[in-house]
């Protein structure tokens, strides 16, 4: 489904450049679930804004499907975001002052679908994610965890093929924390739905199928982590 | 993304800021008021000379001539000035007819047996409205058909001459030794309003064709209706044709003729409104600029306020254009809510306003001035508004979202 070859990125700031992303090869298939560690500033968040069709700065080739997307442009992204990927981020990221059945139906709004099938689709994630009846309420009147299922709803409304979630249990307890992943593992088993999930908490990481390490720019598999998941 | 849905989005952000927002509407407001006003002024005017110089069915013009006389007594006008008129001016003056009142004739009246005095007399064409007659009977159609000699009068008169009213049914009345029969008594209308021509505000009314026939009003009068011929100047020739009455009118030693000319009163009135519209336009544009500035500031302050917003919806989906709509959207909602607010305050200002201005001038409003209103707002909202959304359509994603 992805993959990645040879794929470098530097920051250009003023006259230097931060060679940021070196060489990364990677293969994701459909269905996986994959969890990327690494210490801060090591680059998960520039690697998987690359993969979640965010930045079309890089080097190298990536093929998304037959798709590619090294030689698509920003314009392009734009609708292969909204029909592919979800984004779940550690500070949630709903917009304030509107509703939560707002926040969640925004995807199908950008998308251009009716009414009728918004509304029945955001009722509908909204109680896989156990926040039925919450539709009218703003994100700011509920606690953390629920704003997270708010936003995974959000993630998901448009059944994307792959979710991206960058650090989505860093502003969590671990106790919510728990509860979140174990939301993700449902729609991963339940939808076949591709997850990957950056995070430097191992507990997080250690319930992944799959795990990947970074390190200051520099990408390698826990094979340790494979076998001991069984594959 | 539908445009309902935008405009909802536009209307959402601006009501999380009913303050900021209303006071970035004040100048829009103001100015669109002020434009409006004075144009529903302007038209009034307008509208108003139309009416005066109301043209005939062929295109002519009418204008009066009154005369004074010095004495009270005189006559301005006899047959022999109307048929000269017409005669020097011929091409120019398609006609000149006595334009005798209806109502408030003074003329000497005898009632029953009491002394001759002086009072005030209408004459009517028609019957009076039934519930006025408080004794006797009204006029009938057959009165002005058949010319009967009747007469009606006021209950203050019928009851300065009577003991009791119905006294005065069937007694005679003279005005200029012609002899009327009073038929009925009436109530006097209490308003005394000139103007509203109501033939009960006199203590006398008679039938028009028995009064005309028998007194000189077909061959004198105080007041001679001119029309004036197609594409001449109405006021021009008017007043050229006082000029030759006060040379050789038959009454040019015994008082003064008067032509009111409410056209040039009116077209200075209409030429200073021209001049005052441009300088409130002038005003009203510097307002709406300086309106539009602030318009803008606020959408750069929201836009800069709202990056996380922006980068949110950039990332689930929105394109560039969806920003740029959004943003424009709310600029122009926020100057045409301003321009609609303006143009109902202007259209309140401008009747306030007529009343106060001469000649009983009313505020005309259009369907134009609401299409100026419209327009100059959204191309306030557009112009000022464009460059703030495109700054947030053209926002780094991946800088929103580190
Ligand atoms: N837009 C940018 N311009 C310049 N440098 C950047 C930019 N974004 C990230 N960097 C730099 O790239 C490096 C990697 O950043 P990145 O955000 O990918 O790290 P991360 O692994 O996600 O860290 P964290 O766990 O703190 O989120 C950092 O040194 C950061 O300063
Ligand atoms: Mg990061």
């Amino acid at each position: 489904m992805i993959e990645l070859k040879n794929i470098n990125k530097s920051y250009i700031q003023g006259p230097n450049s931060y060679h940021i992303l070196h060489d990364i090869n990677l293969k994701i298939e459909q269905g996986e679930f994959l969890a990327i560690m690494g210490q801060s500033g090591s680059g998960k968040s520039t690697l998987i804004n690359i993969i979640g069709f965010l930045d079309d700065q890089f080097e190298g080739t990536y093929y998304y499907y037959d798709h590619p997307i090294h030689e698509y442009t920003r314009a392009q992204f734009s609708s292969l975001r909204n029909r592919n990927v979800g984004f779940v981020f550690q500070n949630f990221k709903l917009i304030q002052n509107v509703s939560i059945a707002e926040n969640v139906a925004l995807p199908l709004l950008y998308a251009g679908e009716k009414r009728a099938v918004i509304k029945e689709r955001v009722a509908q994630v909204l109680e896989a994610v156990g926040l039925k009846g919450y539709e009218t309420q703003l994100p700011k009147n509920l606690s953390g965890g629920q704003q997270q299922r708010v936003s995974i709803a959000r993630a998901i409304v448009t059944r994307p093929k792959f979710l991206i979630a960058d650090e989505p249990t860093g502003a969590l307890d671990s106790e919510t924390s728990k509860e979140i992943m174990a939301l993700f593992k449902r729609l991963n088993k339940e939808n076949n739905t591709t997850i990957i999930i950056v995070t430097h908490d191992p507990n997080v990481g250690a319930q992944a199928d799959r795990l990947v390490h970074i390190l200051d720019g520099r990408l390698t598999e826990d094979q340790t982590h494979r076998q001991s998941k069984g594959g | 993304m539908k445009s309902l849905e935008l405009l909802k989005t536009a209307w959402q952000s601006l009501r999380v800021n009913p303050r900021r927002s209303f006071l970035t509407m004040i100048g829009i407001i103001i100015g669109i008021a002020a434009v409006i006003t004075i144009i529903a002024l302007g038209n009034g005017v307008k509208s108003k000379m139309v009416a005066t110089f109301k043209t005939t069915d062929s295109g002519q013009q009418t204008t009066e001539i009154d005369f004074v006389s010095d004495n009270g007594k005189t006559f301005g006008f006899d047959k022999q000035d109307l048929i000269a008129i017409e005669q020097n001016f011929a091409g120019k003056v398609v006609s000149a007819k006595f334009n005798n009142p209806s109502t408030g004739i003074t003329s000497a009246v005898q009632v029953g047996n009491s002394a001759t005095e002086m009072l005030n007399l209408a004459i009517v064409k028609e019957p009076l409205a039934q519930n006025l007659i408080v004794a006797g009977k009204n006029f009938t159609t057959q009165t002005f058909t058949a010319a009967k000699p009747q007469a009606l009068i006021s209950k203050a008169l019928a009851k300065r001459q009577y003991k009791n009213i119905s006294m005065a049914i069937g007694s005679p009345l003279f005005i200029d030794n012609v002899n009327y029969v009073v038929v009925g008594v009436y109530e006097a209308s209490q308003q005394a309003d000139a103007q509203a021509e109501d033939p009960t505000t006199g203590d006398v009314i008679v039938p028009k064709v028995v009064f005309a026939a028998n007194t000189n009003s077909k061959s004198q009068g105080n007041a001679v209706k001119l029309t004036i011929a197609k594409g001449q100047n109405a006021s021009k020739v008017t007043k050229k044709v006082v000029k030759y009455l006060e040379k050789n009118g038959s009454a040019k030693d015994k008082g003064t003729y008067n032509y009111f000319d409410i056209g040039s009163v009116l077209q200075q009135i209409s030429k200073f409104m021209d001049t005052l519209t441009l300088f409130i336009s002038a005003i009203a544009g510097i307002s709406l600029f300086i309106a539009g500035i602030g318009v803008m500031n606020m959408m750069y302050i929201s836009v800069s306020e709202r990056t996380q917003e922006i980068g949110i919806r950039l990332a689930i989906g929105a394109t560039p254009r969806n920003i740029l709509m959004q943003f424009l959207l709310e600029a122009i909602m926020l100057t045409v809510s301003g321009g609609l607010i303006g143009f109902v305050l202007g259209w309140f200002l401008a009747n306030g306003i007529a009343v106060f201005i001469p000649g009983n001038i009313k505020a005309v409003v259009t369907l134009n001035s609401f299409l100026l209103a419209f327009g100059v707002s959204t191309a306030v909202g557009v112009i000022f508004g464009i460059l703030p959304a495109r700054q947030a359509a053209n926002k780094n994603l991946i800088d929103i979202l580190r």
